[in-house]
């Protein structure tokens, strides 16, 4: 019998190339809006603490890909939206391309698919473009997603990092579940780090910093926001099962908090978990807390010793006190809810269920 | 080093090169049949009992051995194969040379590596084994879960690594089917209350008393057989293992938990010496095994020397195998014949030429 291990065979000899530095850098709608702080902290690691030049662009616009998604968007309009981000990216003079939404980073790769298998809609579009803007554009020589960045510094983050993923009381390795964004490696899984059955791109952020990863039955069905579901009001109910099914299969393995590479999955294992402490009664973490959810780049930045409430983990429904206790990290409790100029916001409403601090 | 002249040379043997060598031996010809592994037998070495009659795969290995009655040459690493006039010569790795006019590769299969099909689990989770890992459990009566459990449910899962095009395995490998079944039936007659499900795309039981296994699986030994296709597999924390798997009569997802899942791997071709080989494009299908499987060309072959038999050539059982070891050592023996006659004539004119 083969020995057992955790990385497929097929994805020992294969990896995704990811550029060494200057990447103009596009943004994700919902995740500025959800959790601004983690945006944020990305940019920061990059710039700063790795030294990467990085270039945020104010011009680019949504890549329309909840719009595409949900069917309110032509194709065809989507491929000139993004044809127009090639554009200001070749404008700016780089040529590797930063996606910071996993949709987004999806949506990317599926129209060069589409140009690579079709050049005459490449074609297409580059005629559209012209018409509307009189832009042209270079394909980028590397696309990359933000946390396959993070994956490639995460020596050089471990190495800086003040605190490890390990309980500070029992010397154990935060059980951390890894949830991978469904776009992100699930159509095209040579884009992705590990491919989409057994992905590595953040259990190889967390092995670096010292955590574990559990491989639970669910660990691959969508996190509970799949477009249709949640944004059609009259299936919202399948994104609350999908939810609860996730949390109901991690539940028995303990985890210490949920760790995400989409802004959407981030959004959904936070919010739901409140929805369903008040509709079904029933809370997932240990002692009436719920699982706190993070982004990749919020475990990166709390380690390397940024301030919880400056990454604007306030902004998270399900409280993460729980794993700030376990990793250690000393923490002013009563800034809590304090704005970014220091004036004290109201305390929002505490769910009478999942715990709040 | 050493050089020593045959009729024919033998590359493998397992259970074609064994069978081509005792017939090739019984026409009176002068054999060199060489083994890469320190016994002979091949995949039979593996196997625990055969289909469809149960046979002992030890017991049969044990006759064809006794039968051919002749020397073995085992642990052989072929180094270089190369012809030298109307000669073969392999040099093995203590630089032995064997020459013969005729070479017969019979090097067999190898097991689809299920850990390529990454979504099943293999080699990642513990209670996932192949129906190879199954077979040498048989033989070593250890057949548990990992945890050393007796397992209550096991799956069987068909056409892993067989009509594949996702890991560029687009053939038919035969005879998994058959196996799953011998195989099951094998488990129930040792554990009689064990729950086996068998989770198929197509039944293929196209050999002589196969759809007879099948109906006493179903009808004496109880085995469920679904026409489901599995889409992952993942462990529970007591390393059960859930399988979600389409059922595509039905025509809906679904889900059931086991102790054990036995992949039923497929047969792939085997190249490790294809290399070796002299004018190699010409050697191999588009499926990856050798010879081009028609009739008129397996005739052509012969007119170099070269002949293929066995699993070597495309899936098969034993008795296929067997079969057509049988086929070709006629066709060599025909061959060599008429080369050894051919160069006795010739010879004998040059005589003839020469006292003119």
């Amino acid at each position: 019998m083969t020995k057992k291990d955790t990385i497929p065979i097929v994805w020992r000899e294969y990896q995704k190339e990811i550029a060494e530095d200057h990447y103009y850098y596009v943004r994700s709608c919902i995740r500025q809006n959800f959790f601004p702080g983690a945006e944020d902290v990305f940019i920061k690691i990059i710039s700063k603490d790795l030294g990467k030049d990085i270039y945020h662009d104010i011009e680019h616009t949504t890549c329309t890909g909840i719009g595409y998604h949900v069917d309110l968007v032509k194709m065809e309009t989507t491929m000139t939206v993004i044809a127009r981000q090639f554009a200001l990216m070749t404008e700016a003079g780089y040529k590797n391309l930063l996606v910071s939404c996993v949709t987004s980073f999806g949506l990317y790769n599926e129209i060069l698919d589409i140009w690579k298998e079709n050049p005459e809609v490449e074609d297409k579009v580059r005629e559209y473009l012209y018409k509307a803007t009189r832009k042209t554009f270079n394909i980028p020589e590397n696309l990359v997603h933000s946390s396959d960045l993070i994956y490639k510094y995460k020596d050089q983050i471990a190495a800086k990092s003040l605190y490890r993923l390990i309980n500070r009381e029992t010397g154990e390795p935060l059980r951390v579940i890894d949830h991978i964004g469904c776009h992100y490696a699930k159509m095209f899984p040579e884009k992705g780090i590990g491919g989409a059955e057994y992905p590595q791109v953040l259990t190889g952020l967390v092995k670096s910093l010292g955590g574990k990863t559990i491989d639970y039955p669910e660990r691959r069905m969508c996190c509970g926001f799949g477009f249709r579901q949640y944004f059609l009001k009259s299936a919202r109910g399948y994104s609350l099962s999908c939810g609860y099914k996730k949390f109901k299969a991690m539940e028995p393995y303990k985890p210490d908090f949920i760790i995400t590479n989409c802004p959407g999955c981030n959004f959904f294992f936070d919010r739901w978990q409140y929805v369903i402490s008040d509709m079904k009664g029933e809370t997932y973490g240990q002692d009436g807390n719920g699982i706190p959810a993070l982004t990749y780049e919020e475990v990166a930045a709390l380690c390397l010793g940024y301030d919880p409430w400056e990454l604007g983990l306030q902004m998270h429904q399900t409280a993460v006190e729980p794993v700030l206790e376990k990793l250690g990290i000393k923490y002013t409790p009563a800034d809590k809810y304090k704005g970014y100029s220091g004036m004290r916001l109201d305390k929002p409403k505490i769910p009478e269920l999942l715990k709040a601090y | 080093m050493k050089i020593t002249d045959f009729d024919c040379i033998i590359v493998g043997a397992g259970p074609s090169g064994l069978k081509a060598a005792r017939i090739l031996k019984d026409c009176g010809h002068k054999i060199c049949l060489l083994e890469k592994e320190e016994v002979p037998g091949g995949k039979l070495n593996t196997w625990h009992e055969l289909f469809p009659h149960n046979e002992s795969a030890p017991a049969i290995l044990n006759q064809m051995i006794s039968d051919l009655e002749s020397n073995i040459i085992t642990s052989i690493k072929i180094r270089t194969i190369t012809r030298v006039a109307n000669n073969f010569s392999v040099t093995d790795q203590e630089e032995n040379e064997y020459r013969a006019p005729a070479l017969l590769i019979a090097t067999g299969f190898k097991p689809f590596d299920a850990r390529i099909k990454e979504e099943y689990g293999y080699g990642i989770y513990d209670n996932v084994i192949t129906s190879v890992d199954l077979e040498q459990m048989f033989r070593s009566n250890s057949f548990s879960t990992i945890t050393g459990k007796m397992p209550e449910k096991v799956a069987f899962i068909h056409c892993v690594g067989s009509r594949d095009i996702k890991v560029g395995s687009e053939f038919c490998s035969a005879n998994c089917c058959i196996t799953g079944i011998k195989q099951a039936i094998e488990l129930k007659k040792i554990y009689p209350s064990l729950n086996i499900t068998c989770l198929y795309m197509d039944l293929r039981l196209g050999g002589r008393l196969y759809e007879y296994c099948y109906k006493t699986a179903q009808i004496d030994y109880k085995v469920q057989f679904v026409r489901g296709r599995l889409s992952e597999t993942n462990e529970n924390p007591d390393k059960t293992i859930v399988l979600r798997y389409e059922d595509t009569l039905a025509g809906r997802p679904a889900k059931i938990t086991v102790d054990l899942v036995v992949l039923l791997v497929g047969m792939q071709p085997d190249h490790s010496i294809l290399g070796l080989l002299p004018d190699i494009d010409r050697q191999v299908g588009r499926d990856g095994f050798f010879g081009t499987g028609k009739i008129e060309n397996s005739y052509k072959n012969a007119e170099d020397g070269l002949f293929f038999a066995g699993s070597c050539t495309s899936p098969k059982s034993v008795t296929q195998s067997t079969d057509e070891a049988a086929d070709v050592a006629f066709r060599i023996n025909s061959w060599l014949n008429k080369k050894l006659k051919t160069e006795t004539t010739l010879l004998n004119d040059r005589v003839w030429i020469q006292h003119s």
